[in-house]
Order: C-alpha cells, then sequence, then structure tokens
C-alpha cells in the first residue's frame, strides 16, 4: 500500500544524465551554473518529459501535450496567432468540465458538461469550435459522445435523459428516448447497434440505429455477477465483446454484444488493480484494459488476461496532472499529429486521451511506445509494476 | 431514485419555498422518545426529555433558528469544508464558522461542548466523556469540517446552474421519510434551511420524517443510504 502511493506520487522524469552519487551530482550542477552564467545571460529552458512507469523501468508512456482551448492549436511559432487570440490558455472560449472524449478524422471531440456542449479540436486545420445546438438539439448536461462512420455524432445527455443526434456538420437530426424511461450515461455504436448505459434503470439498452426501436436490454440491477449498478463507460474489446465500468459497483464486467456475462474484473478497495470510481475505460489492440478511477485520479491499465500492469497519471497542478479525470480513449489513427511531442527516440505506437474534469488542463495526450536503444526484453510489458 | 416532475415543480417552487421554510424550523411532532436524542434517562435531565434543548420559559433568543433554545452554545472555532480544502467546490461556506441550525447541532457534536450545559448550568458530560475513545463528535479535538460534507453552503438554483452536477432545489420534487410518514416537496422546501445545506439537510433530529428503510444504523436519516439514494437526492449523477 505504501509503496503504491509512493510511485503515484512520483515524478517520473527522464534526464540525459543519470546520476546517483549526489556528491558528483551536486559537482557537475555547479559546473553547468558556472558555465551557463559565463556562456550566456539567457540559459536555454531544459526540456523535461513526463514519463511512465518510473525509473529504473524502461519508459512506457510519455505525457505529450494538453488540449483545453483554441489557444492550444496555435503553432508555437505563431506570435501573431498568439497576439491575436490571447495568450491566457483560460479563456473562456476553452472547455470548462469535460467528460467523454472521441477522436475521427482529424478532429477531437471533447463533450463539455458546464460548457453544455461539444468541443472538436480539428488537427488537419488547427481549428477549434464548439457546438451546443439549439431548441430541440440543445444540450443541457451532455456527458459521451461516439462518432459514426458517416460523422454523426450521438450525445448522451443526463438533463434532458435523451440521446441526442447531429450529422457531420452539427446539423440536429433527431433524438432517441422519451426523456424519461432511461438516463445515457454512455453510447457506442456497433453496425447498426445503439449501446446505451442506462444509469437510471442499471443496465445497457440497445436500439436499433435507423429504426431507433429498442431491441433488447443487458443485465439488470444489482451487484451480483452480470448485474449492474451505474455502468458509467462502455468500450469495445477487439474481439467485439461489451467491456463496461461500474461507478456503484466498482469493478469492470464484460459481456457479449448479445447480452451475455463473460467475467467481472475489480472490487471496491485502493490497493493494485481495485476500483473505487472507475469511470472511462478503453482497450488496446492487444487487449490490455485501460481503466479511469476519478478517486485514485489515474489510469490503471489491466492485461486481458485480467492481470494489473500498471498505472499512470496523478493530479496536481502541472500541465501532465490529471485531476478529476473521466474519460480515456486509445487510438491508433492519429499519433502522427503527436509525435513531435515526443523525446526524440521514443516512438510512438499509439495515443491515450484522458479527459480531466479539474484543473488545468482538460485534455491530456499520452503516447505510448518505446525508446530508441532501451532494452525492453529483461522486463516484459505484462510485468507488474508497483 | 426519486421520480422528478419538473414542470410540476416549477409551478409549485415559489409558493413552497415561501411557506415551508418556517414551517420547518419550527419544533415537528416528532417522535423522539427511545432515540439518542432521549436523554430523560440521564440523571442530569430530571427525567424531562425536551429540558437538553428547550425550555417553555427565559430561553435563549440571541441564536437564531432556535425556538425556546435552552441549550449552551459552541463556542469552538471550526475549520470549515470550503474551496480551499475541494478546488472543485462552485457552493461557498457561510462565512468561517458553520452557520443557523448547524450551530445547534454541534453545541453538542462538537465534542467539547456538555450535553448537561443547559438552562445557565455548565455540565461535564461531553460526548467524549460519555461516549470514550471512538466518540462520534463531529471534528473532534481539531474542530475541523474538512473531512464532512460541506455545511453552512449556500445551494439554489444559480450554482445548480453552474454545476450540471447538482439538481435545481427549487425546481426538483424530493420524498423525505418512510412508511407512513413521508414528506414531498422541493429540495429547497425539504432538504434546505434558508437556503443553505446545514446538518438539517440529511438528519431530522426529532425523527420526524426518517428513512426506516435504511438497513444500516439509521443517525436520523431523512433518506435512505441504500443505493446512495441520500447522496442522489440533491447530486445528479
Amino acid at each position: 500500500m505504501l509503496k503504491y502511493i509512493y510511485v503515484l506520487n512520483n515524478r517520473v522524469v527522464i534526464e540525459d544524465m543519470m546520476l546517483k552519487v549526489t556528491s558528483i551530482k551536486l559537482i557537475v550542477c555547479m559546473l553547468l551554473l558556472q558555465c551557463l552564467s559565463a556562456c550566456s545571460t539567457t540559459p536555454e529552458k531544459k526540456e523535461e518529459y513526463v514519463f511512465y512507469p518510473p525509473l529504473p523501468s524502461p519508459p512506457r508512456i510519455q505525457y505529450l501535450t494538453s488540449l483545453s482551448g483554441p489557444a492550444d492549436l496555435i503553432n508555437d511559432e505563431s506570435a501573431f496567432s498568439r497576439f491575436v487570440l490571447g495568450d491566457d490558455k483560460q479563456d473562456d472560449a476553452g472547455v470548462k468540465k469535460p467528460y467523454g472524449v472521441s477522436i475521427k478524422d482529424g478532429i477531437i471531440y471533447l463533450v463539455d458538461i458546464r460548457g453544455s456542449g461539444y468541443a472538436m479540436f480539428d488537427l488537419k486545420q488547427n481549428k477549434f469550435d464548439m457546438v451546443h445546438g439549439s431548441f430541440s438539439g440543445k444540450m443541457n448536461k451532455p456527458i459521451n459522445i461516439f462518432v459514426d462512420d458517416d460523422g454523426s455524432r450521438f450525445v448522451t445527455d443526463t438533463i434532458r435523459n435523451v440521446v441526442i443526434v447531429f450529422d457531420k456538420n452539427d446539423e440536429f437530426v433527431k433524438v432517441i428516448g422519451d426523456g424519461k424511461s432511461f438516463k445515457p450515461a454512455d453510447i457506442l455504436i456497433v453496425d447498426e447497434r445503439l449501446f446505451i448505459s442506462d444509469i437510471k434503470n442499471h443496465i445497457i439498452q440497445v436500439y436499433d440505429k435507423d429504426t431507433d426501436k429498442k431491441l433488447y436490454t443487458i443485465g439488470k440491477v444489482g451487484s451480483s455477477e452480470g448485474e449492474l449498478f451505474f455502468p458509467a463507460n462502455m468500450t469495445l474489446s477487439p474481439d467485439n465483446h461489451l467491456y463496461i465500468s461500474e461507478t456503484g459497483n466498482f469493478r469492470i464486467q464484460e459481456f457479449t454484444l448479445d447480452g451475455e456475462f463473460i467475467r467481472s474484473m475489480g472490487k471496491v478497495g485502493t490497493g493494485v488493480g481495485q476500483f473505487a470510481r472507475p469511470k472511462g475505460i478503453s482497450i488496446d489492440r492487444d487487449g490490455n484494459i485501460y481503466v479511469v478511477d476519478a478517486a485514485f485520479q489515474n489510469i490503471q491499465i489491466i492485461s486481458k488476461e485480467g492481470e494489473m500492469l500498471m498505472f499512470f497519471g496523478e493530479p496536481g497542478g502541472r500541465k501532465d496532472n490529471i485531476n478529476l479525470p473521466a474519460d480515456v480513449l486509445v487510438d491508433y489513427d492519429h499519433v502522427s499529429y503527436f509525435q513531435k511531442y515526443a523525446k526524440p527516440g521514443f516512438k510512438l505506437e499509439y495515443i491515450l486521451l484522458v479527459t480531466s474534469q479539474f484543473g488545468a488542463s482538460k485534455l491530456n495526450v499520452f503516447g505510448y511506445g518505446q525508446m530508441d536503444g532501451v532494452d525492453y526484453s529483461s522486463s516484459k510489458p505484462d510485468e507488474v509494476i508497483q | 431514485m426519486k421520480i422528478i416532475n419538473v414542470t410540476a415543480a416549477l409551478k409549485a417552487a415559489s409558493v413552497v419555498v415561501s411557506g415551508s421554510l418556517l414551517l420547518f424550523s419550527s419544533v415537528q411532532a416528532g417522535t423522539i422518545v427511545g432515540t439518542a436524542h432521549d436523554f430523560s434517562g440521564s440523571g442530569w435531565t430530571g427525567g424531562e426529555i425536551c429540558v437538553a434543548c428547550h425550555t417553555p420559559h427565559n430561553s435563549d433568543t440571541s441564536t437564531s433558528q432556535a425556538p425556546l433554545w435552552n441549550h449552551a452554545t459552541t463556542v469552538q472555532n471550526f475549520t470549515m469544508y470550503d474551496s480551499t480544502v475541494s478546488g472543485s467546490m462552485d457552493a461557498t461556506a457561510d462565512g468561517t464558522n458553520p452557520s443557523g441550525i448547524s450551530v445547534l447541532c454541534l453545541s453538542c457534536h462538537d465534542g467539547v461542548t456538555a450535553l448537561d450545559s443547559f438552562g445557565g448550568t455548565t455540565g461535564t458530560s461531553t460526548m467524549a466523556v460519555i461516549e470514550g475513545a471512538g466518540n462520534k463528535a463531529i471534528g473532534g479535538d481539531t474542530s475541523s469540517l474538512t473531512n464532512d460534507h460541506p455545511i453552512s453552503i449556500l445551494y439554489d438554483t444559480a450554482l445548480s446552474g453552474t454545476d450540471p452536477g447538482l439538481h435545481d432545489p427549487s425546481a426538483t420534487n424530493v420524498t423525505i421519510g418512510g412508511g407512513t410518514k413521508t414528506r414531498s416537496g422541493t429540495i429547497a422546501s425539504i432538504m434546505l434551511s434558508d437556503g443553505r445545506v446545514q446538518c438539517s439537510s440529511c438528519h431530522d433530529v426529532h425523527n420526524g420524517f426518517v428513512d426506516d428503510a435504511d438497513t444500516m444504523t439509521t443517525p436520523f436519516l431523512k433518506v435512505t443510504r441504500d443505493g446512495s439514494a441520500l447522496c442522489l437526492t440533491c447530486h445528479n449523477k
């Protein structure tokens, strides 16, 4: 337990020089200082990179950058843009309290509970936009978003208690639900089926995407295996199974898309692999499961066999920190936009988007990868870090 | 989960809010007999049940929201649960110490003020003395309320507008109590005191409208904790 906290609060920084003997370190520092003061009056700020897991384990996950509002899309060299749009990254135009995140075709969709809408960070055009909807399409408490293959946006709203659908141009199309029979937290589309996690009846509602007809439900309220209580978030595994995080039952459950219970993982507690407030969930191509815990304020990674692998992220005042995190998303298709933030030599394989409901950084982008020249064979990726 | 009829509540809100607060701050015909608040068996009450808190004559009129008040009021300086404790808290505490009806509760539950300090006499039976180690005094020796749900905070429609994680207290209907003793109304009318969250928002000191469906030891709770129902009365999760 103590070890766990120790690691959690440790900042992980990889420096070019690793010195373990304090006295030598001091001498080197003094020499460096002397050199700096002698050579230049404005010494260059040393670049710091944040990696997980902590040393001496080989680096796996790097914090890359944060997106909170339009200012974060500005190219750093563009002094003019900075002048026009201001230097304050906390501006009102930004996202206030995000929950769900989605990414498709170069656009990150970030649902803003408090700004009552969804923000779009267009990575191709460096453009920011915010959609609130109006009249029948007005979002009152949007939580999660799913962007379908044709660009349609499906947004859950837990005040209106409907799913609001917009087309690819952000025009309102329709609502799904009558506003009282379910309370939709998360939404997922698989082929022609809509999976809606319902935190009123504590089941998964399955609807036909085109006819809006209810097809069947998954689970029932309760805490036994196969039962659900506050099914906050869902994701799809590579083998097309539904994984559900339950804030009320402090665990993850796996079902087939037809609703057959497969297994349950985790229980309430503060130990490794246990949960206090599990929320966002995502799965990589190898089947590793990423679960946000809003109480621990980190993301735990569990192997597809159900073993705890490692965790990353911690609360605090730095840009890389995650505060009251809500959602996590694994993405392989947009790595190229973020490779430039990686430490030279650290080759990204996929990115991890993590939303924070509080703090300066609303959306943190992490990257999973490997560092050139580092031997990863001695510690397999599935090594338990604790 | 409570059924929320928003349109009906909106119509009724103004009437209910203005009328009910008065009613709520007055003494209710309760069933305090046999509860943890029944001190008639203690020697120091002389067998009287109301006297620890109330007196018909020469009551303390300087303490607000204290009808016919007879008990010494707490003089502790508390550390409030406010935005310095939780940076994500949008509500603001009413001053640097608890206000309103919560002061009355803390006049025994601070663990320092004696239960038998009433009617102008100073007693010795504090909660710490009576219950010993592990007593349930709020704040304990440090007078810190930072590990308790915030109290004396204004909870109004504007706050629920800022934080959609809270129901609109003026437009959300709730029911408290259980069995034959239930009461319904808006959050503002049923749970709040002068629009503020106080101890009385969750606890009914006189055991008038307590949800006995709670399978755990019920500390005078208005709504059961089963399925987090008490929390979800105000928190829109």
